[in-house]
């Protein structure tokens, strides 16, 4: 890894953070300035030695890269404020760490004036802050197929849009890309609802009717599931009665490019706050998990059948709020999100747990499983020399017990 | 859910059988966002999930644990039940306290 790689990964990191549709706080961008570096920091320095003057190039750059940053986007009262709040978040992070200490040492040493003409200084190439995700999909529009598929066909002066929602099961929601948002069909004020059709499970299909007008010219992006959780997604062009659909795997592999489209996802309400939650705190506690899994001999973590979004959030996160922000209410990716973190924070104090006990794990693998009572893991304490059975959200009693309270049925 | 010692797979539904025949946990743990955006989260639900827990499995030590502040009053329920309150658990400090508290009541 080049010191030019380490760069284009710490930034790219940070860009997505700030390109995104949440409104970045002083909090937050710290928090990300510490976590990409420490991510990017160990890849640099697992594959190159690091003296002291290599390091402090480092150093500089990611320096003069933030105050650039703090500077263009006014995050912060001051550059103490980002890095009291740098402090925070590099605690327990020991390379992250090394970054604030250069932070302090520069602060003390630069007064403001000097910092007010840092941003030109910066040795990191600058890119265009806002995000042009359309531009990320153009790629996948350049498939030979141009068959119309199933939920767009043109009738007369208007398309006939159809998509199915209900969760990320046997579903198929429709997008479309408008004044730099993807919007979902339902909130484009143009569309009208003409049938709604239920298909079980909690599904319903919807049928709505477009003017050309409108729809000529507009990127299309379906995004469906199968009903075993699976994705395929499809970017579809409008344009005068041809309707060009192409496969798009790379954003269901890429998920760099998932992240920066959920970022590009209009809010409904108000769920960006937990949006915001969910970006600020899973990285740091699905690291953690990772960390314990390796410390407890296991190979990985293995979440079975109905845990596929949890999958998501612990390999994808990019996707995982992509699947979230593709609902079609507030409601529902508040709620879905809120789910992950759940799931995330639950596994987190598993592996809290373990990492207190010192366990070396018996199982090869953790399994995570919501419909079975299979244990998370068996561990054996290096610290008290006992084994232990860990259940993650097992079920206590059958479904069907009568006079059981709502909901309370497994922990 | 931590049970000492070696638990096989359980059938679904059937973790209170196991606990029938006298094998009880010896730490449950409830994990909380404290966001309060659904019903499952709001006090009173929460109160009453805890209580429920603390009946079918009659844990050895019960624990809830919260990524944000619990309400003083949540809290002195709590104690009251005889559970134990972590809250803001990504404090360093309060991570601290919540792996001696395990180690404590899993060592004895």
């Amino acid at each position: 890894m080049s010191l030019d790689y380490f760069y284009r990964c710490f930034k790219s990191k940070v860009d997505v953070y700030l390109n995104s549709l949440l409104k970045p706080t002083c909090e937050g961008f710290a928090m990300k300035v510490s976590l990409s570096f420490d991510d990017c920091f160990i890849s640099l320095a697992s594959t190159q030695y690091l003296d002291e003057g290599l390091l402090k190039r480092v150093l500089n750059g990611v320096f003069n890269y933030v105050t650039g940053m703090l500077e263009q986007y006014k995050l912060c009262s001051d550059v103490n404020q980002f890095t009291s709040y740098l402090y925070k978040w590099s605690k327990g992070l020991p390379r992250s760490q090394k970054l604030y200490k250069y932070f302090k040492e520069r602060i003390e040493s630069v007064t403001l004036t000097e910092y007010s003409v840092l941003h030109p200084k910066t040795s990191l190439r600058q890119t265009p802050p806002i995000l042009n995700s359309l531009e990320a999909l153009r790629g996948c529009l350049d498939c030979s197929d141009t068959s119309e598929p199933y939920f767009i066909k043109s009738i007369g002066s208007e398309y006939e849009v159809i998509q199915e929602i209900g969760g990320t099961r046997g579903t198929d929601y429709i997008y479309v890309y408008d004044n730099d948002y993807f919007i979902n069909i339902k909130h484009l004020p143009t569309s009208n609802l003409i049938s709604k059709e239920e298909l079980g499970r909690g599904r319903i299909r919807e049928t709505y009717r477009i003017s050309k007008e409108v729809m000529n010219g507009k990127v299309l992006l379906s995004i469906r599931f199968t009903n075993k959780g699976y994705i395929h997604s499809r970017v579809c062009l409008v344009s005068n009665d041809i309707i060009k659909c192409c496969y798009c795997n790379p954003l269901r592999d890429d998920d760099e490019l998932a992240l920066k489209i959920a970022a590009r996802f209009k809010p409904i309400s108000d769920e960006y706050d937990i949006v915001r939650w969910y970006l600020d705190i899973t990285p740091k506690l699905t690291k953690e998990i990772f960390n314990v899994i390796t410390k407890s001999g296991a190979k990985g973590i293995f979440p079975l059948g109905h845990a596929m979004r949890l999958s998501e959030s612990l390999h994808r996160p990019g996707l995982s709020l992509l699947t979230s922000m593709i609902l079609d209410t507030a409601e529902g990716r508040k709620r879905s999100i809120y789910t992950k973190l759940s799931h995330i924070l639950e596994l987190d104090i598993i592996a809290k747990i373990i990492d207190a006990l010192e366990g070396i794990s018996l199982t090869e693998y953790w399994w995570v499983e919501f419909t079975t009572n299979r244990p998370l893991t068996i561990i054996k304490s290096r610290v008290t020399g006992r084994e232990y059975t860990i259940f993650y959200q097992s079920s206590i009693l059958p479904h069907i017990l009568p006079g059981f309270i709502g909901g309370v049925q497994s922990i | 859910m931590v049970f000492e010692g070696r638990v096989e797979d359980v059938y679904w539904g059937e973790l209170y059988k196991l606990i029938e025949s006298g094998r009880v946990p010896e730490l449950v743990i409830e994990v909380k966002t404290g966001l309060k955006y659904l019903e499952w989260e709001q006090s009173a639900y929460v109160v009453e999930q805890v209580r429920e827990y603390i009946g079918l499995l009659r844990p050895k030590n019960m624990a809830v644990v919260s990524l944000k502040d619990i309400d003083s009053s949540l809290k002195m329920e709590f104690k009251a039940m005889g559970v134990r309150v972590f809250e803001n658990i990504v404090d360093e400090d309060v991570q601290k306290e919540f792996k001696n508290y395990v180690m404590r009541i899993l060592s004895t």
